[in-house]
């Protein structure tokens, strides 16, 4: 069963049932550069909380997460270091 | 968190063990999905690298297979006070460290010339010289190293702050990899003992044929659980688990060198 991710927007947080995806809390959520977006993930059915939201397979997701124009990557990992 | 299956997927066919010696299973590696996952321990003090410690000898050692270049393989710390461990995208693996007050930093970089979809057993060997003479094996070969900056023995790597982590660069860029057998040593293994434990894999803690470090082993990752999100080490001297943040259902991998 391939596993699904749904973008939403920071301000959802709340509304997340931690029970029905793969990650534990709101602690181990994975943020866009400018902390506006996050995304989760599942397996089978879609949470209903999650019904109406676009949803990826892992090949789509990581096409997303690795576009710089995105807002999601750092593809230059030292000279992002040497920026901060 | 809903439960974890396994990636039944892969190659499962392992060579058949012979000679009578102690081996290691090698049933399962992990699989990072590059999204969101990492492994995690509370501190670099009590997990797979806390061998690179001030003035100390070390040896390292870890299975992967990367499914891209340019990955981070570990990075504990913060931006101006690090331990890493990548990949470039030229398929050369780096080690490098920087500390700040007083601004002190060191790396090495190996023509390694990976490639994605292929399995590498590596060891990396420190010396407590003054300035570290490090050195990178790859499937028992010794690598050619370039690009380096010296490494002072005094830095402690070891107290490095923050989570110890696995497949993720500051939780702002994740990577794809399966990942297997992290375990490292107070001491400098010799090519000899590298062939050993590539050859027949076995059982650290008690020295076997050209292996004879069993005494130095600090920390034994063997990941073989094939369940659950905790990663334990087997040497004896109560390091902390390794935690799966965010798993997928196949985590667990039937993928592995062997």
């Amino acid at each position: 069963m391939a596993t699904k991710y749904v973008i939403i927007d920071a301000s959802e947080v709340s509304s997340v049932d931690f029970s029905q995806v793969r990650e534990d809390s709101a602690d181990t959520l994975r943020y866009n550069l400018d902390n506006s977006k996050t995304f989760v993930k599942f397996d089978g059915s879609t949470p209903s909380f999650l019904d109406g939201k676009a949803e990826y397979t892992h090949s789509e997701i990581r096409t997303i997460l690795t576009d710089e124009a995105q807002g999601w990557y750092i593809a230059d990992a030292q000279a992002y270091l040497d920026s901060l | 968190m809903i439960g974890l299956g396994l990636d039944t997927a892969a190659d499962t066919s392992h060579p058949t063990l012979f000679g009578g010696l102690p081996a290691e299973t090698q049933n399962y590696s992990v699989y990072l999905d590059g999204t969101n996952d990492t492994l995690r321990s509370g501190s670099m003090a009590v997990s797979w690298l806390k061998v690179v410690a001030a003035n100390e000898p070390f040896s390292i050692h870890f299975s992967i297979k990367l499914d891209a270049l340019n990955s981070t393989i570990s990075f504990s710390g913060n931006s101006s006070n690090y331990l890493w461990l990548s990949v470039n995208s030229g398929g050369d693996l780096q080690f490098s460290f920087a500390r700040t007050s007083p601004t002190r930093n060191g790396s090495e970089t190996w023509d390694t010339n990976f490639s994605t979809g292929t399995w590498y057993d590596i060891v990396i060997t420190g010396t407590n010289d003054t300035s570290r003479d490090l050195k990178c094996y790859v499937n028992k070969v010794e690598q050619t190293a370039n690009a380096a900056a010296a490494w002072p023995a005094s830095e402690d790597n070891k107290a490095t702050p923050g989570k110890f982590t696995v497949g993720t660069f500051l939780n702002v860029a994740f990577y794809n990899f399966r990942i297997d057998r992290l375990f490292s040593w107070t001491s400098v293994l010799t090519s000899a003992e590298i062939t050993e434990i590539y050859d027949n894999y076995p059982d650290l803690t008690a020295d076997s044929g050209n292996y004879v470090s069993s005494d130095d082993l600090e920390t034994y990752y063997k990941i073989e659980e094939g369940s659950g999100t905790a990663l334990s080490d087997s040497s004896g001297n109560s390091n902390n688990d390794l935690n799966a943040i965010n798993p997928t259902a196949n985590f667990w991998s039937s993928d592995t060198r062997i």
